[in-house]
């Protein structure tokens, strides 16, 4: 994508701003999380003075030896890890037959059928009457509550319907000549031909698991299922009130107040970094995500 | 076992899902004209017809909950919305491709951030005591703002706060309709004469005026959708008045209060404006783009 651009003259100025004001840009998206980190690393007395802002100053890791006075974060790390893993599994597993028996043209009923999937992209229950219906089936605060009702959802399924679309027909007619069942020709064709599509569901999937909040306030209230981010908002909730409630008058309060004010920058980062620091080699498969989205066929 | 047999104990499981966890709480909808409990919420319950919508509609505040989501909606919509798009262009436009790629991850890294790390990050830049923009205000001299307690700053922060999030992610459809812009149109406005501005506003951005067209119509269609998670997480006494909208309402009444049909009730009439607009702006797609849902 190189551009001869070097008829035109004052092209040559504007590149320089346009660059220039790029690089702005991504420094600015990111400065916070950097600046998260090396506070992370710092002595809270040198970020209350205002010293840290390229740079650790002052580097210990007593922001995160402090992590372990918080041993509920362990759990919850330990469980979202968990759903990252078995939510976008269970999400494969409902989605990805249903997409490619939608794929499959012969289907039939397969205009109906995809009507009553999309529809519900656009009408839902909303919060109330879904959280009763959980409350009905009895299986709050359980894994079961979080896994299953999420493990289908109209977008996943059109971006895998779409996906296998793009499959030959004359792949299944030379399969089936042969004797094969349709089961057979999802797992020997429709699956291996579809990987880079199963990736960002995958991928796309875990993100929204490792981020999901809403959720796991309303129907987890066990303390051993909970969510990571759950833990963290209650933590940081936490932190930040024993701040504002406490005089900033002696020395020692302020000493108190600056490491709890570090813990927040300790959590930040063990909570965000994992997927940060993933991203830039799964990148393409976020943009083909992201182009699905938007565009829905 | 007949291929349609087969096909359909594929589908059975996704169709089974759907139908409970989507068309039930669908019927569900119905307890806005009933009064229920844990118990009874789908076969009993007394039905007081709109007794629940009288109930919403003679609240005073009710007026401001719709007031604060629609000022909320409409400025995402209409101010932010072509931030993304000059972004594309930019980058797209670039000279340099490092530039180009480092820019385009560095500005989707907000995107992977969850809700409440986005909020605590708020906090750590605005907090009054220990917020980084405060430490700097004062180390400069100057006198620390109550950023997170003035209802004014409430929306500047948010706005701020989701362009941060969003512009990168935004931005990839856009930059994706660029990539197919026609080269020999560039080359010909090159010859032309024309600078790189003028091809950004002469070639590039009618050529993806489809995409613009479809994305903002569609956006339209869910104008009364305001995720509730980000606004539910930043808001605090102090702001209520500008920060609540319907969803944070509709959860607190709802699950928190337990007022089951006055919440569903409050749901309900904002679905059915969404579903209004919906149609309407799918009316409209079809008329100024070619483009439509249905």
């Amino acid at each position: 994508m190189s551009r001869r651009s070097n008829k035109i003259k004052s092209d040559r100025a504007v590149n320089i701003v346009i660059n220039i004001l790029l690089v702005i840009l991504a420094l600015m998206c990111v400065y916070p999380l950097w600046f998260v980190i090396i506070a992370s690393l710092s002595d809270p007395a040198e970020i209350a003075l205002g010293n840290v802002f390229l740079i650790p100053k002052g580097v210990s890791l007593q922001a995160y030896k402090k992590l372990s006075d918080y041993p509920q974060l362990f759990v919850g790390y330990r469980n979202s890890l968990f759903y990252l893993f078995a939510g976008p599994a269970f999400t494969l597993l409902f989605t990805l037959p249903a997409a490619y028996a939608l794929s499959r043209s012969k289907l039939r009923g397969r205009k109906a059928w995809n009507f009553y999937f999309v529809i519900t992209m656009y009408f839902t229950g909303g919060m109330i009457p879904t959280y009763m219906l959980h409350s009905m089936l009895g299986w709050l605060d359980t894994i079961w509550v979080m896994l299953i009702p999420n493990a289908v959802s109209a977008y996943y399924l059109i971006l895998a319907r779409s996906s296998f679309s793009s499959i030959p027909e004359a792949l299944y007619e030379s399969a089936s000549i042969d004797g094969a069942s349709e089961f057979r020709m999802f797992v020997q064709f429709a699956v291996p031909l579809s990987k880079a599509m199963i990736a960002v569901v995958f991928l796309f999937s875990a993100l929204a698991w490792w981020n999901e909040y809403m959720r796991f306030i309303m129907y987890i209230s066990n303390p051993q299922l909970q969510s990571l981010q759950v833990y963290v908002r209650q933590i940081t909730q936490q932190l930040t009130s024993t701040l504002s409630d406490t005089n900033v008058s002696t020395g020692q309060l302020m000493e108190a107040m600056r490491t709890k004010e570090l813990l927040k920058y300790s959590i930040v980062v063990i909570t965000a970094l994992p997927f940060c620091l993933l991203y830039p080699f799964v990148q393409k498969f976020f943009n083909q995500g992201v182009m699905v989205g938007a565009i829905k066929e | 076992m007949s291929s349609q047999l087969q096909l359909m104990l594929m589908m059975l499981p996704a169709i089974a899902v759907i139908f409970i966890f989507h068309y039930i709480p669908l019927y569900g909808l119905t307890i806005a004209f009933k009064e229920v409990d844990l118990r009874n919420f789908l076969f009993g319950g007394k039905w007081v017809g709109l007794e629940n919508f009288r109930q919403l509609f003679s609240m005073g505040m009710v007026g401001n909950i719709f007031k604060n989501t629609l000022v909320i909606s409409v400025i995402s919509r209409f101010v932010l919305w072509p931030l993304p798009i000059i972004f594309a262009l930019l980058v797209h436009n670039s000279s340099s491709r490092a530039v180009r790629k480092t820019t385009q991850t560095a500005s989707y890294l907000p995107h992977l951030l969850s809700m409440v790390v986005v909020v605590s990050l708020i906090d750590i830049f605005c907090n009054y005591e220990t917020g980084m923009l405060n430490i700097m205000l004062s180390k400069l001299g100057m006198s620390r703002v109550r950023f997170l307690g003035r209802e004014d700053l409430f929306l500047p922060i948010y706005f701020i706060s989701e362009v941060w999030t969003n512009l990168g992610a935004d931005a990839v459809v856009y930059l994706a309709a660029l990539s197919s812009v026609d080269p020999q149109l560039l080359e010909a406005a090159t010859i032309d004469g024309a600078g790189k501005f003028k091809r950004m506003w002469h070639v590039d951005l009618p050529a993806i005026r489809p995409t613009i067209v479809l994305l903002f119509i569609m956006n339209i269609g869910s104008i009364m959708n305001v995720g509730y998670e980000k606004v539910l997480l930043m808001q605090n006494d102090l702001n209520l008045g500008v920060s609540e909208i319907i969803g944070t309402y509709v959860y607190k009444t709802g699950l928190v209060g337990m007022q089951y049909s006055f919440s569903t009730a409050i749901s309900l009439f904002n679905n059915v404006i969404g579903l209004v607009l919906v149609v309407i702006s799918n009316f409209l797609s079809k008329r100024l783009a070619d483009t439509s849902l249905f």
